[in-house]
């Protein structure tokens, strides 16, 4: 019903009201003479109803047939709305480039998505692709979409995948990452497991060699822990690569003594917006300089699809010279540089089983330091040199 | 005397169409002299084969079918399309009559 309702909308239509006479017969007249009629309302005295302009034109003679006098009630359709601005030619020249325009602004990339990367950032993604054609202000049928996704994998050995699809005026970049391979020990040489640290022996998985060492055994930094010479049982010897773990219980002592640390502090702070439309930068202000300058872009946006328009905010400051850091931090600064050390013995430990930390006083400020326990693989390979001379 | 023949032969022409239509057990829906009437509850009424109007007023309007002529009786009825091939009448309707022709 709406198709009908805008296909008459655009062929135009009249209303009319038609009284006297018999308005049976007019009705009759004008369906036997082709003439379409819609929306008919009886009244006390009289007929309301709708026709076409064609039909309007030829229903003077089932009127006079049938005694009915018709007249116009309103014109409705958009052939009597052009004509009622017909003077006004601006308004249709308006009309006609704005359509111009909007049919060639669509045939442009007005927004670009990036989508699957995790290492890479969007900037390194969107550099690649901007090499090759896919950019802010591109037009649609310059992009070939399989040849830039064949040539942006070769730029980026990272991925192991792109595309970029083009729906309406956005780019949907989709990427994948290569996964690295993983470091597989070189088992060609042949080696033994010593050990790293100074520690008590707590668990022994030799995979490949032979264990040198029992569980409760102290070892030092250097000792042999699994060989990698074995003997068969006609008492000749194999040389291979030894692998396992060996767990032992070792000490860590955390110190965080030295806070020499000097800093420096923002001097000059320097702001300006830019207006961003279509990839066009209107300044809205002077220039901030270059150093130590970073650029904000907030596009609008609904949360999934940003339009091409949106304000950059750039800022730059310059830094005051190396400033001592106050005494009244520095204790502070201990304790963080406690924890991140602190935090890496627990990364490399496979169990913290005590801990212990000190506060110390020392010019006015307070530092900390501490010992901790640790469960930790102390295995490192170490390559047997073997004389074939 | 010629009309008074000419009837009856139309008359025993069309008794002859109603046996053998009854015997072919052919549904009423095919039969082309009968009009074909879709009711949307009381609010619309679509009536196919519409022949004219006989009668038009704000509570009637009379159809004229062919072999019938059909009665919408209601408040504020109105023709919201109106052809020889469909016609819509839409209002409060309350009854439908029909009385057959000749």
């Amino acid at each position: 019903m709406i198709i009908i309702r805008f296909l008459r909308f655009l062929k135009g239509y009249v209303s009319f009201t038609a009284s006297g006479g018999f308005i049976e017969r007019f009705v009759n007249l004008c369906t036997k003479n082709r003439i379409p009629l819609w929306n008919l309302k009886r009244k006390e005295d009289y007929l309301e109803a709708d026709t076409t302009v064609k039909g309007y034109k030829i229903i003077r003679e089932s009127a006079k047939r049938s005694g009915v006098r018709v007249s116009i009630a309103k014109k409705h359709g958009l052939p009597f709305f052009m004509r009622s601005y017909r003077k006004r030619a601006g308004i249709l020249a308006g009309l006609a480039f704005a359509c111009l325009l909007v049919a060639f602004l669509s045939s442009m990339v007005w927004s670009i998505s990036v989508s699957g990367n995790l290492e890479l950032t969007d900037e390194e993604i969107l550099e690649a692709f901007g090499e090759n054609g896919v950019k802010i202000g591109a037009f649609k049928f310059k992009i070939d979409c399989e040849d830039v996704a064949y040539n942006v994998t070769r730029r980026l050995p990272q991925l192991s995948f792109a595309s970029v699809n083009i729906i309406g005026s956005r780019a949907e970049i989709v990427v994948n990452e290569r996964s690295e391979k993983p470091d597989f020990p070189d088992d060609s040489e042949p080696c033994d497991i010593i050990s790293s640290e100074n520690g008590t022996v707590a668990r022994i998985e030799a995979n490949i060699g032979e264990a040198q060492i029992k569980v409760g055994d102290a070892v030092v930094k250097g000792d042999l822990l699994i060989s990698g010479i074995t003997e068969n049982a006609d008492a000749s010897e194999n040389l291979q690569a030894a692998r396992g773990k060996v767990i032992a219980k070792v000490k860590k002592k955390i110190t965080t003594e030295n806070t020499d640390f000097s800093f420096h502090t923002q001097k000059a702070e320097k702001n300006r917006n830019l207006l961003y439309i279509l990839g066009l930068e209107i300044p809205l202000g002077p220039s901030v300089g270059k150093e130590n300058a970073s650029r904000l872009t907030q596009k609008l946006t609904n949360g999934e699809i940003e339009l091409p328009v949106g304000i950059i905010k750039e800022h730059s400051y310059s830094l005051s010279d190396e400033t001592p850091l106050p005494d009244k931090y520095k204790s502070l600064l201990c304790a963080k540089n406690y924890c991140e050390i602190y935090r890496n013995i627990f990364l490399q430990s496979e169990e913290i089983i005590s801990q212990l930390v000190t506060e110390n006083k020392k010019d006015g400020f307070a530092y900390f330091s501490g010992e901790c326990l640790v469960k930790k693989d102390i295995g490192i390979r170490k390559a047997i040199l073997v004389d074939i001379s | 005397m010629a009309s008074s023949k000419r009837r009856k032969r139309e008359n025993a022409e069309s008794e002859r169409k109603n046996t053998l239509k009854e015997k072919l057990e052919i549904p009423e829906m095919l039969d082309s002299s009968l009009p074909h009437i879709e009711a949307n509850g009381n609010r619309e009424i679509i009536v196919d084969g519409c022949k004219g109007i006989v009668e038009y007023s704000q509570s009637r309007i009379k159809l004229n079918t062919g072999a019938l002529l059909v009665s919408f009786v209601g408040d504020d009825i109105e023709i919201k399309n109106y052809s020889d091939i469909q016609t819509v009448i839409s209002g409060n309707i309350f009854t439908i009559e029909f009385e057959s022709v000749g």
